[in-house]
Formats: structure tokens, sequence, C-alpha cells
């Protein structure tokens, strides 16, 4: 009886065997199924061969300087200026003199204001700035987010400071242009009715061959001016979405963020003097043989190592934190390489064989009070109740000096 | 034992049932495309670059680069007149980059509007055909600004509307790719998206940045560079050789050249990194709550 039950119960056996691989199998398919349907399956075949092939074509080699993009002009084509140099009599270094002794004739140079106008005031006290001897520099992000820009603005204008475009005075630029370039579209509109009108009433007259009152260009102009500018005190015109236009109803600007909505408020109060002298200031200020800095460059938010500065990334200079760790690609996530490091690291390699170069920013508020031997990063957070930090350059040494703010901003 | 292969009979039967409802569910998702407004006369390079109503030929190397310029010239001339915002996306954005131009190897171009502007737009301006002179008063052209009815639908759907309005040259069947972005999640205020998962924060886009394209004003996104880097990776800022082209530095052009590989070789960078990374994980996490929902 044992013999006969061994060959029934085996078949069994592998027969459940085989249905549950068969099981196995079709749950497998069927997840599959529903994991990987359509578009995405496609899209993953089509992306693995670019993913092999792409490794041939580019590896980014780390030791080689790399011209990303080399040369896009891309500052041009943006509209901003890319390098300006300081004047050869305000900076310090051996062998000139300057008014009033030996310790004055300094480049003071301060980060990342942000609008704390009293600060900035017990700042240049403490550093006893002498607008007649030092020369001042602010490295961008002047204005925004803090309490009085325009003031912090009319203060810096009025001593005749140098200045680099931060990403804040960029954004608030932008929309200042397209503020008025939105005005100039209204008044062109308004001249373009008031013609109508006018030719309507004079064709009403039945043509009586009086001339029509003769356009007086200056007039016009002064007229136009009192209009703008009481527009720009004009509470009820704060925001775009009010204008009245009917031509840009065809576009509804989502200006819907807080970052959109007080970007446009500040760019608005901007005076056409104050807008003028912003866009005046280049992404890079140069100084050349700066005591024993060598040659100094201010930026706003950095410089990549090994690429000349007419083939930086214009927008990167205002934005960047850190370089991806292939490319060298700047960035302004925080998680790559900081530019900082590169730059000290490969400055360093050719210590004693000709002049280095220091480069002096601020915008890394996260990485806080950054001096290293050839960067020196100066934004200590003090729109959040941090420090305001300027670098003091004089030409025997350099110091920095700090006050410590109010904390404005709590986020 | 019994009840053993009863259970097992009753998964695999399951199992197979569902398994051919997904074969049969995704063939109706991949073959007729029934959905589909925008035809294109192929699936791959080049036929699915011309519009079907008024594909003729492909164009040789020359005619689609003069024909894709003025393509360009004439949407960013009719817009600024019209007063319709757009910017130029994708790999048009990234011709941009490298020199202000189209990448040479590019079959169509992108360019991008908010959501509400393409509704107006399809309101005011859909199937309106546009005259077209160049300046130097050389070429004339005619374009169609074809509206798909799909813009009411903000997500990918079946993804075959993905694209949702089109600049048509309607003497070559060229065209450039309109596509809105909108905020479609309630719970990610100031987060805009295509039909095609690329996600864009509010302040990368606005406000725009005024510069020149193939010598046009043109707007492009305020953050492009992080843009860029996001849909393409670090990659196509760096690659100097592509699809048969190489970077020149001095004339700041990409030059033809025929030692580097092109065509089936090395695939079009542009087409296949369009699509980001995000649809991966999207795609997964989406599909297991659909799997779960099934259940």
């Amino acid at each position: 009886m044992a013999k006969p039950a061994l060959p029934t119960s085996r078949p069994v056996v592998s027969r459940a065997r085989l249905w549950s691989i068969l099981a196995a199998i079709s749950t497998i398919f069927l997840v599959y199924g529903i994991l990987y349907p359509g578009g995405c399956r496609i899209h993953r075949s089509e992306l693995e061969p670019v993913a092999a092939t792409d490794l041939e074509v580019w590896s980014c080699h780390p030791h080689r300087p790399l011209n990303f993009g080399a040369d896009k002009q891309l500052s041009e084509r943006l509209g901003l200026k890319l390098v300006e140099d300081v004047p050869a009599d305000k900076i310090p270094g051996d062998g000139r003199k300057f008014k009033g002794g030996e310790d004055h004739g300094r480049v003071i140079v301060i980060g990342d204001v942000h609008g704390m106008f009293h600060e900035l005031v017990s700042l240049l006290a403490k550093v006893k700035f002498n607008a007649e001897s030092d020369y001042l520099i602010l490295a961008g992000d002047m204005i925004s987010k803090g309490p009085d820009s325009l003031k912090v603005l009319d203060l810096v204008r009025h001593h005749g400071a140098g200045c680099v475009r931060g990403n804040h005075e960029d954004r608030i630029l932008i929309h200042y242009h397209q503020l008025q370039e939105k005005k100039k579209k209204k008044e062109e509109k308004k001249e373009k009715k008031e013609k109508k009108k006018h030719d309507k009433s004079r064709n009403s007259r039945h043509k009586t061959g009086i001339s029509p009152r003769d356009y007086n260009p200056d007039l016009k102009d002064d007229m136009e001016m009192d209009d703008m500018e009481m527009e720009d005190d004009d509470p009820s015109q704060q925001f775009i979405s009010k204008d009245n236009d009917p031509d840009s109803e065809l576009n509804p600007s989502p200006f819907e963020t807080d970052q959109l909505r007080t970007d446009q408020k500040l760019a608005r109060k901007l005076t056409r003097k104050q807008a003028a002298w912003l866009n005046a200031c280049p992404l890079v200020l140069r100084m050349n043989k700066t005591s024993d800095l060598g040659q100094v460059n201010v930026v706003h938010a950095g410089l990549v190592h090994g690429v000349r500065l007419e083939d930086q990334d214009a927008k990167a200079i205002m934005n960047m934190r850190t370089l991806d760790r292939h490319c060298h690609l700047p960035t302004s996530r925080s998680d790559g390489q900081h530019w900082a490091k590169l730059w000290n690291r490969e400055e360093k390699k050719t210590e004693g064989k000709g002049e280095h170069t220091t480069v002096i920013y601020g915008h890394y508020a996260a990485a806080g009070l950054d001096i290293r031997r050839y960067t020196k990063g100066l934004d200590s957070n003090c729109v959040r109740g941090g420090r305001l930090t300027a670098y003091v350059i004089s030409s025997k040494h350099q110091e920095v000096v700090s006050v410590k703010c109010r904390h404005y901003l709590r986020d | 034992m019994r009840f053993q292969v009863l259970f097992l009979s009753v998964v695999t039967l399951g199992s197979v049932v569902s398994a051919a409802a997904v074969k049969s569910y995704r063939h109706e998702d991949e073959s007729p495309m029934d959905t589909k407004y925008f035809q294109e006369p192929g699936t791959g390079a080049p036929t699915a670059h011309y519009d079907s109503r008024f594909f003729k030929e492909i164009q040789n190397y020359d005619d689609r680069l003069d024909t894709l310029k003025h393509l360009a010239k004439s949407w960013l001339q009719m817009t600024a007149k019209e007063n319709i915002e757009t910017w130029i996306a994708h790999g048009t954005l990234l011709g941009w980059w490298w020199n202000g131009d189209i990448l040479p190897w590019d079959w169509d171009l992108d360019v991008q509007v908010s959501a509400d502007t393409l509704n107006l737009m399809g309101e005011k301006y859909n199937m309106s055909r546009h005259h077209y002179t160049s300046d130097d008063g050389t070429v004339k052209r005619e374009y169609l600004l074809d509206v798909n009815p799909w813009i009411w639908e903000r997500v990918r759907g079946d993804g075959f509307n993905v694209i949702d309005a089109r600049w048509v040259d309607v003497q070559s069947g060229l065209y450039v790719d309109i596509t809105g972005i909108a905020e479609t999640n309630p719970s990610q205020p100031g987060i805009l998206n295509c039909k095609n998962y690329h996600l864009y924060k509010m302040d990368d886009i606005w406000p725009l940045r005024d510069t020149l394209f193939e010598d046009v004003p043109a707007k492009i996104p305020y953050n492009f560079d992080e843009i860029l880097m996001k849909e393409y990776q670090t990659k196509a800022l760096v690659v100097t050789e592509y699809e048969g082209h190489r970077w020149n530095t001095q004339s700041k052009t990409w030059d033809r050249v025929g030692d580097v590989p092109a065509g089936k070789g090395s695939k079009s960078l542009m087409n296949n990194v369009r699509e980001p990374w995000t649809v991966e994980s999207s795609g997964i996490f989406y599909n297991t709550f659909r799997l779960l929902h099934w259940w």
C-alpha cells in the first residue's frame, strides 16, 4: 500500500510546485505591469543607453580647469556689467601715499547689509570710516529683507561707495525694469488714445484749417515725469494685478509668492536715481595689487577657480554656494563642495609663484563668517540677528570688524 | 493537499486574469492614441517633429535650421506684439545658454506660458494664422497657432496631450511646442508643473529675464541655470561634442563636424533628457498607490 502511495503523492507535490511557480511568475508579471506601465517603461529604456554613452562622451576631469560653455558672453546677453576696476588711487598698497597719513586710505568691504541701516551706521562708526580717504565697497545684497533698504542705498550713494550686484539687487532691478516697461507702454497707449481723440475733435470741427496746438516735447516730458512720480507713491498702484490695462489681461501675471510681492513693492519704491546707481554695479569689482592680498575680486557670491573672469557664469557670480564635485559647475545649493575650498586649494598650489587672487564675498549666511587665506566670506547673517561684518584693508594689514545686529527676520 | 491545490489554482487564475487585464489596458494605452490631439507622421526623430497636416518631406539640415530660426523669431515677435507673456524652455533654453541660438541638431523648439495665458490664448487666438516677413524681407512664411482642446486638463492624464499648443510652420510642418504651467497641487502653493512632470518654483520662473534669442528680444526664466541643471543634469552644460557637432570656443558656435558621431550612435540628448528623472520616482509611488487602490 505504501508503494503505490508514493507515485500518486509525488505528482501532486510537483504539480503544486508547478502551480506555485506559475503563480509566482504571474504575480511578478502583474506587479511589474502595474509598476511600469506605458510611458514610464518606454522612458526608462530610452534613458539607459544615454547614460551609458554619455559617460564616454563627457567625463569631467577634476584636475582639468574647465571652461564650461566657454565664453558664452552670458553677462552681455543678460545686460549685466561683468567687471569694473577700482580706481588705482583708492587701492591701499605699498609705496602709495594717502591723505591723512598711514592708517588712512583704506578699503572697507561690507557684505549683505539687507537694509539694516542702523547696524551699517554703527559699523561705519566702529571702523572710524572717513569718507575723505576711505573707500567703501558693498559686496551685494545691501537691499531687501531688512527694514530700511532705501536709507541704506542713499547712505552708500552719499559716500560714493563701490558696489557689486547681489542676487537681491538683481531681482529687484528686473522687477524695476519691467515696471518701467509697463509704464512706458501705458503712456504710449494713452498718447495714442489722446491723439485719436484729438483727431476726432479736429475732424468734428470740419477741418477748419486751424493747426493743432503745437506739441511741446519739454512740457510733455515734465508732465510725464510728474505723473510717474505720483504713481510711485500711490499705494493703490502697488501691485501689477491692479493695473487696469486691458492688454495685461492676457498676462495675468501670477505674482503670488511672498517674495515676488515684497520684491515688487520695493522695486516700485526705487527712485530713478537709486535704480540707475544700483544698475551700474558690476558683478565683479577688481582691485589690482592690493597690499599683500594680491589681486582682489569683490563679488557677491563667488567665482569658480580655473575659469577666466570673462568666462564665469554671470548669474552664478551672484548666486553660487557650492560646486558640482565632478565638473565644478556652480550651484546655489549647499550640498556640493564649497567653491571657496577649491579656490584656496588651487591658490595654495602656486604659492610663491606669482601673484595670487583673493576673493571677498557675501551671500553664504549659512556658512557664516568664513575667512580663509584667499577667500573672505563676510555674510554673518545680520538680518537674522547675527552680526554685520566689515573687512578692512589698509596698506599694512587687514582686519575683520563687526557689530551685533537686531533680530529682524525670524524664520 | 486538495485545499492547497485549490488555493493555488485560485491565486493563479486570479493573477492570470489580472495580468491579462493589465496587458489589454496597456495595449489600449499605447497603440491607438485615440485621445491624441496633435498628430505627427512618425514617432521617432525626425518625422515626430513634423505636424501631420502640413508634412510633405523631411527637410535637409540647412532648410530645417532656417525654418526653425524663422519659427523662433516669428513666435517671439508675434507674442511681443500681442503682449502674450512667454519664455523659452527645455532644449531651446539650453541653446540660449550656450550662445543665444538654436541648438543646430534640434528638431523643434520649446516655449512655455502660464496656464492662464494658455486659456486666453485658446479663447482669443486659437487656429489663427499669422503672416511673417523676415527682417531683410527675403523670407515670407505663414504660421498657425493651434491650441490643444485638452488644455483644461492640467495633469499628465494619458500622456498624449502633454503639449498644450503649437506654433506651426504651415509650409513645412515644423513647429514650436507650447506648454503651460500651472499650480495643480493645492498643498504646494508656488509650485508649478507642466503636463509632463516638470516642476518649477514660481520664484524660479518670475521675474522673467530679458535677453535676446536668435537676435530677437526674448524672455527666459529668472533661475535659468538651476532649471537647466535640474532638467538636463550638469552634463548638458559641459559636453562640447554632441550629435555630430563640436563647440567652437573661438566663434562660440556649434560646428557640424564629421568625427563626432550622430544619429543612432549618440541619441539626441535633448529628446532623452527632456523627461526629467522625477518621472521614475513619482511613477513608482503613484503606481504603488494605484496597486493598493486596485486591491
